[in-house]
């Protein structure tokens, strides 16, 4: 019976108060439209009981659009959705917040694994964390997500530093490779029948450098482990078509002339650093970021940034002087974190980019 | 006494008015509008007053609020239209005094619009489908 009562005080209270505005106002000109108002008002608390039944919501919207109208008193009375759409955003800044927070923590233990075992100086390590659910297909899990982030990239920028230099210097001779860098990193695959990509990238001094002669690329790998590999494939693919490809690559889409362009800037400075990748030929024609899958692959991903000079894919070898270092670098997080080799991407700085 | 002296600054201005018309029309028609205006402040006082009764009136009993807002609303909106309306069409401004009507009349028609579809959503419920 108290939805009775205060239905009745309601029709009251509004009935009177149309009779006082009535009175009260200025002009008989503006007395239709307020009559109206004022009707409907009346109307409107009649029908609240009904209302209620059968649209529960609609006093709250009512409200709603009274303080849409006026924009005021929007301080003075909050609605529920309100309250709780501000806590919704203050816990999604929390959350992101937190997110940043452990990256940068994952980000500063990956440095100290990679400095302590590679020796390299690493300058810093980014990590990139999402919400797995908002790319969850072409992402992988790493381990140590218990809260349903997944690691999106991990970048690595690594500074050379001054003692890998001296291997990389300019007077390299033609096909002279210097291994001298063997820091036991897994193998190179060697495909020695396909016809070899030669695949230079922007890089580093330390990574060996590589002075272009005639098109034709020759790359110094200080960085690759097992020389006899190293060595095998370089002959592999320079001995196949690297040449041919290079000449080949010219007649191709813009990678040609991206790959001229290097070859004579390369001409110009011999004593550019460069990247030569090596990969599996069905992975990778041109392809800049490499699946986990073949562990070969792994150090892809820091060519993307470097700016790769991929001669076109018809060629299935890729050399990289930083090969090694990447992979390694790759499976060192791999086998601390879980994280698969394609989200890595290892970025030297070098003196040239 | 209030009655008075409202009463009296009204006559006092219009004898001015009436004086000073012939001269300096202008002045008189500034003098107009500053009399409006001084009886409109006076009496804002007494409005604030009246509306904090009759809104702890509908605070006690439980009413909601809205209704009360939206009649308020409607006086304000009347009061005001009708009261610049009255300077412009002293000054001789009839037309704008007609639009500024107007524009009093479609703003009160602007509170109905959430009062109106609430009440056809409503009653689009309750007939069967």
């Amino acid at each position: 019976m108290a939805w009775l009562a205060q239905w009745l005080k309601e029709i009251i209270f509004v009935v009177l108060m149309a009779a006082f505005i009535d009175l009260l106002l200025p002009n008989r000109s503006m007395e239709r439209y307020v009559k109206l108002v004022v009707s409907l008002l009346i109307l409107l608390t009649l029908i609240s009981p009904v209302m209620r039944i059968f649209s529960p919501e609609a006093e709250k919207k009512l409200d709603l659009s009274f303080m849409d109208q006026s924009g005021e008193e929007s301080s003075a009375d909050v609605t529920t959705e309100e309250i709780l759409r501000q806590g919704e955003q203050l816990r999604m800044k929390r959350e992101q917040e937190a997110m940043q927070w452990a990256s940068e923590q994952a980000a500063k233990q990956m440095q100290e694994q990679i400095e302590r075992e590679t020796g390299q100086t690493v300058e810093r390590v980014v990590v990139k964390l999402e919400e797995a659910g908002e790319r969850a297909e072409d992402k992988l899990k790493s381990s140590d997500n218990a809260d349903g982030l997944s690691i999106q990239a991990v970048e690595v920028y690594i500074l050379q530093d001054n003692s890998a230099e001296e291997h990389g210097y300019a007077g390299i001779v033609h096909g002279a490779v210097d291994v001298s860098e063997a820091s036991g990193v897994p193998k190179m695959p060697e495909v020695p029948g396909v016809p070899g990509v030669l695949k230079v990238s922007g890089t580093s001094e330390s990574s060996g450098a590589s002075g272009v002669f005639e098109g034709f690329k020759e790359s110094k790998s200080s960085g690759v482990s097992e020389k006899p590999k190293a060595l095998e494939a370089l002959e592999a693919a320079r001995a196949s078509k690297v040449y041919e490809a290079s000449e080949a690559a010219e007649d191709h889409g813009n990678s040609n002339e991206r790959q001229r362009n290097e070859t004579s800037r390369f001409a110009i400075a011999p004593i550019e650093p460069v990247h030569i990748e090596v990969s599996e030929p069905l992975e990778l024609s041109g392809q800049i970021q490499m699946s986990a899958q073949n562990e070969v692959s792994r150090q892809s991903g820091g060519n993307e940034t470097q700016g790769q000079y991929n001669s076109s894919g018809n060629l299935g070898q890729q050399v990289t002087s930083s090969y090694s270092l990447t992979r390694h670098i790759s499976d060192i997080i791999f086998r601390e974190w879980g994280i698969p080799g394609n989200v890595v991407h290892v970025i030297v700085n070098g003196n040239d980019e | 006494m209030e009655m008075i002296q409202i009463v009296g600054l009204g006559l006092i201005a219009t004898i001015l008015i009436l004086i000073i018309k012939e001269q300096k029309p202008m002045f008189a028609f500034l003098i107009a509008v500053s009399t409006g205006i001084m009886i409109f402040m006076y009496l804002v006082g007494k409005i604030g007053g009246i509306i904090e009764v009759l809104e702890q009136l509908a605070e006690s009993s439980g009413v909601q609020m809205i209704y009360l807002k939206t009649i308020l609303k409607i006086i304000g909106i009347a009061y005001i239209a009708e009261f610049g309306a009255q300077i412009v069409r002293d000054a001789g401004q009839d037309s704008i005094a007609s639009k500024i009507e107007l524009a009093g009349k479609v703003l009160i028609m602007v509170l109905a619009i959430p009062i109106i579809s609430i009440i056809i959503e409503t009653v689009i419920k309750m007939l069967p489908v």
